[in-house]
């Protein structure tokens, strides 16, 4: 009986053949992140895969997840604070019987906003996230906005919410996120995107993009309105994944111009910024 | 289950494991969709795959390699193959292959003599079930056990279907002669 490990010269031609039918096949599956925006697996599937797994790697990582995504709120927490005071002071001040003691309240709460900032630096990371994010308002303010963190704007008839983040670089951790544009159809509001992973490890990211648009000195969130679920997917190292956003699954209004694409992975955030024109018009 | 729980103890496998399930769990579900029409079924069939991952971990050697795609693709769809057996017992395997006589080495014959498109186009034709027994045998050499293994059956019958799979690509190989000649 002939050995597993030796063929004979048709066989070796079989195998050939064999293999590139199944090339063949395969190369019209799309990539893996594009079936992942499209397709989820059912509760009863994860369970079960979840359990073979071993649930303490996916429970690390949506404990990650939730505690990335529930930090900034310090920040929030931080801005609510201080506008707190500063309505404190506003009352106090609108009060004629303590008209006199206007000028020292303003000058505490003042002193309170220094101090605020003064101490952050040396708090832990989460509270120099919430100390960045306070000047960020203030810098808003100070420049005539009546914007706060957490605040709102009137976007496509509704009103939409602040991003969490205002500065976002276009790569972090090796993690480099780029834009390539459509061709030149107009009214296409499909985007095309590159995702780099030049980090020696496998990173986890979130499937599901955010869209934030560029709105009177400020990055706020446009609705997502598609049918997608967020979902975690994952880029090797030294990988490049090419892929295209549908645009039309954000509420979208057309008179914006400044936009950005925004990418949730494992350690951060990312974002690549183009135009409204670049994207659906070029 | 909790058998393959134990086969995955050591922490390489499991986050090699991992790795794979990570990386391609969408793509085997797209495959095995392909064939079944049916998403739910699909699942199943990337879950058995899945399990049947566990006990040939050590055939996958870099989880990012096209090989390991290529490999991960015959396993769903072996099991996709299976399924769609089960649920139409009419289609059997062994009723699609021709009563009569097989000469021992004549599909070594043809596979010398046939032009190489001939050869690609019978094996596209080929019944899923073959053609992955044919994959696991000759691109990954993989012994009648392994493949028992993550079948499902047992050496002998992976033998026997191997057996029904040269006979069916032959006879295939026949057929196209016979229609070359006759231009």
């Amino acid at each position: 009986m002939k050995k597993h490990n030796t063929l004979t010269d048709g066989e070796q031609l079989l195998a050939r053949v064999l293999e590139e039918c199944l090339e063949e096949d395969l190369s019209f599956v799309p990539p893996e992140h594009e079936i992942a925006r499209k397709h989820r697996f059912s509760r009863e599937f994860e369970d079960a895969m979840s359990e073979l797994l071993g649930d303490e790697e996916e429970e690390d990582e949506e404990e990650e997840a939730i505690r990335r995504h529930f930090r900034p709120r310090f920040g929030e927490l931080a801005a609510v604070i201080l506008v707190f005071f500063v309505c404190g002071a506003v009352a106090l001040s609108l009060t004629g019987s303590f008209f006199s003691a206007s000028t020292s309240s303003d000058m505490a709460v003042a002193e309170t906003m220094e101090e605020t900032e003064e101490a952050a630096p040396t708090e832990t990371w989460d509270m120099e996230e919430a100390a960045e994010e306070t000047s960020g308002t203030d810098a808003g303010e100070e420049s005539g906005e009546e914007t706060t963190a957490g605040s709102m704007a009137e976007y496509g008839g509704e009103l939409i919410d602040e991003a969490a983040e205002q500065e976002l670089p276009s790569s972090l951790d090796g993690l480099t996120l780029e834009l390539a544009y459509p061709g030149a159809e107009n009214g296409n509001t499909t985007v095309g995107y590159s995702l780099e992973n030049s980090g020696e490890e496998a990173v986890s990211y979130s499937s599901l993009f955010d869209l934030e648009v560029y709105l009177d000195g400020l990055w706020y969130t446009v609705p997502y309105v598609g049918e997608e679920v967020r979902d975690w997917a994952s880029i090797g190292s030294d990988m490049v994944l090419d892929g295209a956003l549908d645009l039309s699954a954000w509420a979208l209004d057309g008179e914006a111009h400044q936009y950005r694409l925004v990418l949730q992975f494992a350690d951060g955030r990312i974002g690549a910024e183009f135009s409204f024109e670049e994207a659906v018009l070029k | 289950m909790f058998i393959f729980l134990a086969l995955l103890d050591s922490p390489g496998e499991q986050e090699k494991f991992a790795e794979i399930y990570n990386q391609y769990r969408h793509f085997m579900w797209y495959v095995a969709n392909q064939r079944l029409k049916d998403e739910h079924l699909a699942e199943d069939a990337v879950q058995e795959a899945f399990l049947a991952l566990t006990r040939h971990l050590d055939k996958v050697e870099d989880v990012h390699s096209a090989r390991t795609r290529n490999f991960l693709a015959t396993i769903v769809r072996s099991k996709a193959a299976d399924i769609l057996r089960k649920s139409r017992p009419e289609e059997e395997l062994t009723e699609k292959v021709e009563r009569g006589g097989w000469e021992g080495d004549a599909l070594e014959q043809y596979l010398k003599k046939e032009q190489y498109n001939a050869l690609v186009a019978c094996v596209l034709e080929l019944d899923e079930g073959y053609r992955v027994v044919f994959e696991y045998k000759y691109i990954y050499r993989m012994t009648d056990k392994e493949i028992g293994d993550i079948l499902g059956i047992s050496a002998k019958n992976v033998n026997v279907r191997c057996f029904r799979a040269r006979k069916q690509l032959q006879e295939m190989l026949r057929k196209e002669a016979e229609r070359y000649e006759k231009a």
